[in-house]
């Protein structure tokens, strides 16, 4: 319970920071629109157990939340870390063992593709593997045993993103786990506790490092910075030193590029 | 003035008896204790299968079977060490099931590498048995498979000496039954009475030494074996074995 209060509150509190920035422009004052480079997400997920398995037959429906980082390495193709938890009741313990409770903690590398629809849409899809680990618990009555069931999770995570704003985006994100557990147990058992499956629907908010090194300063660009700086600054309007403070940074970095390149 | 370190232990034993080392040292051991996790094995499932019958071999239908793990009191260096304050023999539930019209069962079960586990037998008019075993019984494959329980009843039991050759030897008596307060220990495919029983379920006493002596009541499960021995003063043993197989059983020992 205490880790779905924390989770509202951290919804809310970045809620609030995205609206906020819901007011900025979606594009820079230039106009131009930067490739992301780095991203950072954070997000709640209902997670579904589903098929012929112990998981499947033996855990309701959970709840959770996952952070994420993924950082573009080649035009649109990114790789990343992710760490999720999730949390189920024992819905039948003639399948998956006399426990009540169990949270899944999974952490994992993963590679994608980020297909940039326009600049308030971006489609994302990437598959990860890792560590995944459930850990049961015994309610007061069954005697408060712990124990875990540990394996590898193979993930594949899509998600339909919009842009509140350059730096922030709200996403909504369907993937599906595929676990491969490492239990030992007696031959009568079967297969049943090799795998287990879940079907997961995220609701989050990316955090957006943008690269503007690649958008290079055109001619007209150039004219207008020329144009603002032989101006009076005091006669600037605040859209207008905006302008300026983009096209002296663009300019810089075009610069130290130059000078890296001689 | 002392350093810390080089402080006498009578100084140091007035300081811990301060309030504030005394909350200090509360407030640790009930850390401790809270984050003291009870540890069953890790990714392990186990299987539990056994048919349980009555006293004259009927099916026991619907019965609640429960089979459970041992943990002691104490802390010891093992994985088993976690205090808890229930019953030894109902400390962690491993699985449960209920028995079918023919008295068979199976069921998952948790995994606790321990060195004993009880099937608690609870049949619907709320009488409990308790069969024990022991690790070996898992063969090695996770699978605690039991062919057949016989719910024992309660038998009266009346063993009399009678003295017939007139001697005057005072007798040392030994008897050994299944009594009421142990356990079956299923081990290599068979039932034993639990060991942890050697020392409650005998009678030892002596016998001639006054008029009337010889008569002996108890309680015994059923069916079982009473197994008897009797030792005359110049060290001569006797040994008589009697089954039990009906509600009340008498046996005459003459002597």
């Amino acid at each position: 319970m205490k880790s779905i209060i924390k989770i509202a509150a951290l919804t809310s509190l970045l809620l609030s920071t995205a609206l906020s920035h819901s007011q900025e422009a979606r594009r820079d004052p230039l106009g131009a629109f930067p490739d992301r480079s780095f991203a950072a997400d954070l997000y709640i997920q209902s997670a579904m157990p589903s098929g012929d398995n112990f998981i499947g037959n033996g855990l309701s429906n959970g709840i959770g939340f996952g952070v994420r980082l993924q950082q573009d390495v080649y035009k649109n193709i990114y790789v990343g870390g992710s760490l999720t938890q999730d949390f189920f009741d024992v819905e039948d313990t003639q399948v998956i063992g006399e426990f009540s409770k169990t949270s899944k903690f999974n952490a994992y590398l993963f590679a994608g593709y980020d297909y940039v629809l326009d600049t308030d849409w971006n489609i994302t899809a990437d598959v990860g593997y890792g560590y995944s680990q459930n850990k049961n618990k015994q309610d007061l009555l069954q005697g408060s045993g712990r124990f875990r069931d540990t394996g590898n999770v193979l993930r594949l995570t899509t998600s339909l993103e919009y842009a509140l704003s350059l730096g922030v985006s709200v996403y909504v994100s369907p993937s599906f786990e595929k676990v491969f557990y490492n239990i030992n147990t007696a031959p009568a058992l079967g297969n049943d506790f090799d795998t287990g499956n879940y079907f997961n629907l995220a609701l989050g908010f990316r955090f957006n490092s943008r690269d503007y090194n690649n958008i290079a300063l055109e001619k007209s660009e150039n004219q207008k910075l020329q144009e603002l700086q032989s101006r009076n600054r005091e006669d600037l309007s605040i859209k207008e030193k905006r302008t300026l403070y983009f096209l002296k940074k663009r300019e810089a970095k075009k610069k130290r590029r130059e000078r890296r390149n001689q | 003035m002392h350093a810390y370190g080089t402080q006498p232990l009578d100084q140091l034993g007035i300081y811990l008896q301060s309030q504030p080392m005394k909350k200090c040292i509360l407030l640790l051991i009930a850390v401790l204790l809270l984050s003291c996790e009870a540890r069953l094995d890790d990714d392990a499932r186990a299987f539990f299968k056994t048919r349980i019958v009555d006293a004259n071999g009927n099916p026991l239908q619907n019965a609640d079977v429960q089979v459970t793990t041992f943990r002691t009191r104490e802390f010891v260096r093992t994985n088993q060490a976690i205090p808890k304050f229930t019953e030894p023999d109902e400390d962690f539930i491993l699985g449960q099931g209920v028995t079918d019209t023919n008295g068979e069962v199976a069921f998952t079960m948790l995994f606790d590498t321990t060195f004993r586990y009880y099937v608690t037998i609870t049949s619907q008019n709320g009488d409990k048995t308790v069969v024990s075993a022991g690790i070996e019984s898992f063969n090695d494959n996770l699978t605690l498979e039991i062919p057949l329980i016989t719910i024992k009843d309660i038998a009266d039991v009346q063993l009399d000496f009678i003295n017939t050759s007139g001697t005057t030897d005072v007798f040392n008596v030994q008897v050994n039954y299944f009594a009421l307060n142990c356990n079956e220990f299923f081990e290599n495919n068979a039932f034993t009475i639990d060991e942890d029983c050697a020392f409650q379920n005998e009678i030892a006493t002596q016998l001639n030494r006054a008029a009337g002596d010889g008569a002996f009541e108890f309680k015994a499960y059923y069916p079982s074996v009473i197994n008897l021995t009797y030792t005359n003063e110049s060290g001569t043993e006797f040994m008589e074995e009697f089954t039990i197989n009906n509600p009340t059983e008498r046996y005459e020992i003459n002597y």
